[in-house]
This record gives structure tokens, sequence and C-alpha cells, in this order.
């Protein structure tokens, strides 16, 4: 799985496209044990012959829910999810999306590789914010592993822009307020 | 009849307990065992592509009324 998402984020730095990876693959590199069918991964809008370029220059990947990288793109544009998977498979794949400008991201090493990923503080928000009991094991899982090394701050105005602060006091602070 | 409130807080308590494995124990182990669990599963992934992409077109909708029934961005 690291090898794909490795492998994937490689070909988007060599299309010189800037990414940052979100979402249930940021608790899974840290060790949350779960499956997962695709990465979610967030773009800058990317110029035309960068994203074809991508696409030409890594036959081991094919698109698997477009006919061509032409509709691929358009797809992209318009605020699809464009999903890749190695070529002959459906999973695991990346889910990649145009994101929010300026991408919010720090990086991550793993075994030597550096990922970009999105600041945990904004994880565990969002994760709150999706609400199914899957994202919200992933939300307290980051919490309790990073809890001594967040951002305070930053947590509870994500917490409180996506309107999940009763969430955060009950998972994360098992009922106390953060 | 599982008891969907307690078998999630007994959930929660799994998932607290790893953090606290994954905070006290060397990368090396805990990762061993997490790739083992992932790489099973996805060796006995369906590769499908047309069943996975029906199946994300059907459930997308629900997951979108479940996020609208809250209250988002202020």
């Amino acid at each position: 799985m690291d090898k794909f998402v490795i492998d994937f984020t490689n070909a988007l730095d060599a299309a010189s496209i800037k990414y940052v990876i979100v979402s249930g693959y940021v608790s899974i590199l840290f060790g949350r044990t779960r499956g997962t069918e695709d990465v979610d991964i967030l773009v800058e809008k990317p110029e035309p012959s960068s994203f074809y370029a991508l696409c030409e220059r890594n036959p081991r990947f094919w698109i698997i829910n477009t006919a061509s990288e032409k509709e691929a793109y358009d797809m992209l544009i318009e605020g699809y999810g464009v999903r890749f998977a190695e070529k002959g498979k459906a999973i695991p794949n990346m889910e990649v999306k145009i994101g929010e400008m300026p991408l919010e991201r720090i990086s991550a090493a793993i075994n030597g590789f550096k990922l970009f990923i999105s600041p945990i503080e904004i994880q565990i928000a969002y994760k709150f914010y999706l609400g199914s009991e899957k994202d919200i094991e992933d939300a307290v899982y980051l919490y309790e592993l990073f809890k001594e090394r967040l951002d305070r701050g930053v947590l509870l105005q994500k917490c409180e822009e996506l309107n999940v602060m009763k969430e955060l006091n009950k998972y994360a602070g098992q009922g106390k307020k953060l | 009849m599982l008891d969907k409130g307690k078998n999630f807080k007994s959930r929660l308590e799994f998932v607290r307990f790893w953090a606290d494995y994954v905070r006290k124990t060397p990368n090396s182990v805990w990762s061993r065992q997490q790739a083992d669990f992932i790489n099973a599963l996805l060796q006995g992934a369906n590769q499908d592509v047309g069943l996975y992409l029906r199946v994300k077109k059907k459930a997308a909708p629900e997951g979108q009324k479940v996020r609208a029934s809250r209250v988002s961005f202020k």
C-alpha cells in the first residue's frame, strides 16, 4: 500500500503537480489498523500538459473511472475525482481532486521517502465533520497519538469552523471540554 | 441483537489502546503487524473495476445526505 502511494506521489512530483494526501491514509500512515480502498489526494489545478505527462509517463497506472485522459482532465477541472490504480486493478486507487488553494500541507517521511500530508489538526476536525464511525475512529486515533504535539489553537479553530466542537469534546476529550 | 452503541464504544477503546501501543512501540514492530494486516486485505480484494465503480456510485449520495444533514461550515 505504502509503495503504491510513494510511487504515485513520485509521479506527481515528476510532473510538477503539487499535492496533499488527506483523509484515511493519513491515519493509516501513522499506524491505524484498518483497510481502505482509496487514498484521497488533493492537487493544485494542473496545466493540461502536466496532467497528460503524469498519465503518459506512468504506464504502470491506469485511470479507472474515465475512458480517456482528456475526459479525465475535464472531470478533474469540473471538480470530480479521477481514480488512478495499478493497471488491471481497482484497489487500491488514488482519488485525485483539485483542492482549495493554497494547499495546507506538512511533510512526512516514510522509509526515507517524503510525502506531503494534511496537518493533523485539520484531519481531526475534518474526520469529526465526516462523522461516520470509521471517521470518528480515525479522528480519535490521530488525537490520541499526537495529543501532546497538536497545536490546540489550530485544532479548536478548525473544529469551530466545521461545527464539530461537540464531537471533539465528546470523543477526544472524553466528555471534558478541551 | 448487537448493541451498536456498546460496540462502537468498545471499538473506540481498541483505537485508544492501539494508539498507545504505537506510541510506545518501535516503528519497525507495529508497522510490520499493520502491513501484514493491510496487505492481506488488499490480496483478498475484488479487483472488478465495474463492480467497484457501481458500488461507489450507489454509496456516494448516501454519504452526501449524511453530511448535508449536519450543520457545515460557518
